[in-house]
């Protein structure tokens, strides 16, 4: 038993090694594209 | 009976623990994963990567790392949905969050703040800019008061609070924001960084904006190397810099060169994107423009037309792209004696903005988070 809860333990631990909660996030930079517009107008 | 029901009680208290964190960690991998195949300009698959992390968490997140994670989770998700053209869903999807993040971390902390950033980008692009700017300075405040003010994070606000004034046409006002991203960003993480080069073409467009061509475009294309050696030919950070590299050809008379640019950055948008998203239609628009000015009527025609009905479909009626399109295809109808036509989508347009004068005081009217 208290082999079986170390090793889920273990593998916890490693996951978050591996994953560290800071996740990356969608990119929230807008875009700043060019709409033609007629001088005439 | 007594020792079952504690060992029941521990194995119930024991999986809680492991899935609070558990959970998180899984949902971050997934997180990644997503960013990765948002980059690549894979909007579905990233997408899907989204759900599976909301899934993996459940619906109460109650401690701070499972609430964390939902809140990025739905952040991400509604950053794929605004990237898709799909305004509204994103809104929802950030409103969502912020409720969350409000609860969990209070209204200070940089969550709610990172959530208030986004929600500004989607206002920006329905054409909500009093709000936009509302939020951006909110969040502005709490990122700077958190992270201090060299951070890259209140880059990426400077560099919003230009496009904003951009968006807005009054570019000489969003130079100093746009500058000042550069000058943080670059300190912090270096001039081959893809942010970085997002602030330097962000810049470009502003400078561009001013008719300050010989400044901005070596710019653009120092953002267009960059990007393409980061991403590949086919990434959306392409297309829009092919895009504005276009109207700053056709502005400085390189009426070719302007198509080719116009072709490319179409046929990214097109695919990345589908047919009917309204940065195609943006592009659709400009390349109408120029065929109209190189006396290639009818294929312009065929152009505004299609770009219209993206915009009308996609874009709230008061949105200024929309009110930009209709009257450059009316300046089409006008130069070609077709005054009834032109006068119909003249009066269509101006409906329109009196609906959208309505629609944006109830905008206004909304309480923020």
């Amino acid at each position: 038993m208290m082999k079986l809860i170390a090793t889920v333990f273990g593998l916890v631990a490693v996951a978050a090694a591996v994953f560290p909660l800071v996740a990356e996030a969608g990119s929230n930079l807008n875009h700043n594209e060019t709409l033609v517009r007629d001088r005439h107008n | 009976m007594h020792l079952k029901q504690t060992l029941s009680s521990l194995g119930r208290r024991g999986l809680r623990v492991l899935v609070g964190t558990v959970a998180p960690a899984l949902s971050s991998a997934l997180l990644r994963l997503a960013k990765t195949h948002e980059d690549r300009g894979e909007y579905a698959k990233a997408q899907k990567l989204c759900e599976r992390s909301l899934r993996v968490l459940g619906s109460a997140p109650s401690k701070p790392a499972l609430g964390r994670s939902r809140v990025r989770s739905l952040s991400h998700l509604a950053t794929l949905e605004r990237i898709q053209g799909r305004y509204d869903r994103a809104e929802a999807l950030l409103r969502e969050a912020l409720a969350i993040a409000a609860t969990v971390f209070g209204p200070r902390d940089l969550e709610p703040s990172a959530l208030l950033h986004n929600l500004a980008v989607g206002h920006k692009y329905q054409g909500r800019f009093s709000e936009a700017k509302r939020l951006y300075l909110k969040s502005l405040a709490i990122t700077r008061q958190v992270l201090g003010p060299e951070h890259p994070e209140v880059a990426s606000i400077y560099h919003n609070l230009g496009g904003l004034e951009h968006a807005r046409g009054r570019f000489a006002r969003g130079e100093p924001f746009a500058r000042r991203a550069v000058r943080i960003r670059e300190k912090a993480l270096g001039a081959e960084h893809p942010d970085v080069a997002a602030d330097v073409a962000a810049l470009a467009a502003i400078l561009d904006g001013q008719g300050r061509y010989e400044e901005s475009e070596p710019l653009y294309r120092r953002a267009l190397a960059v990007f393409e050696r980061r991403f590949g030919p086919e990434h959306y950070e392409l297309a829009v810099n092919f895009n504005n590299l276009g109207a700053l050809c056709q502005a400085t008379g390189r009426d070719a060169e302007a198509e080719r640019f116009y072709r490319r950055a179409l046929a990214i948008k097109e695919k990345i994107l589908g047919l009917d998203h309204p940065d195609v239609a943006m592009t659709l628009n400009n390349l109408a423009m120029l065929y109209r000015s190189l006396g290639r009527a009818r294929e312009a025609e065929a152009l505004y037309q299609r770009a219209l009905a993206i915009f009308e479909k996609t874009l709230a009626p008061t949105h200024p792209k929309l009110a930009t399109c209709r009257a450059n295809y009316a300046g089409l109808l006008r130069a070609e004696k077709r005054d009834a036509e032109a006068l119909k989508l003249e009066a269509l347009a101006l409906t329109d903005a009196r609906l959208g004068s309505a629609m944006q005081s109830s905008y206004q009217d909304r309480p923020q988070s």
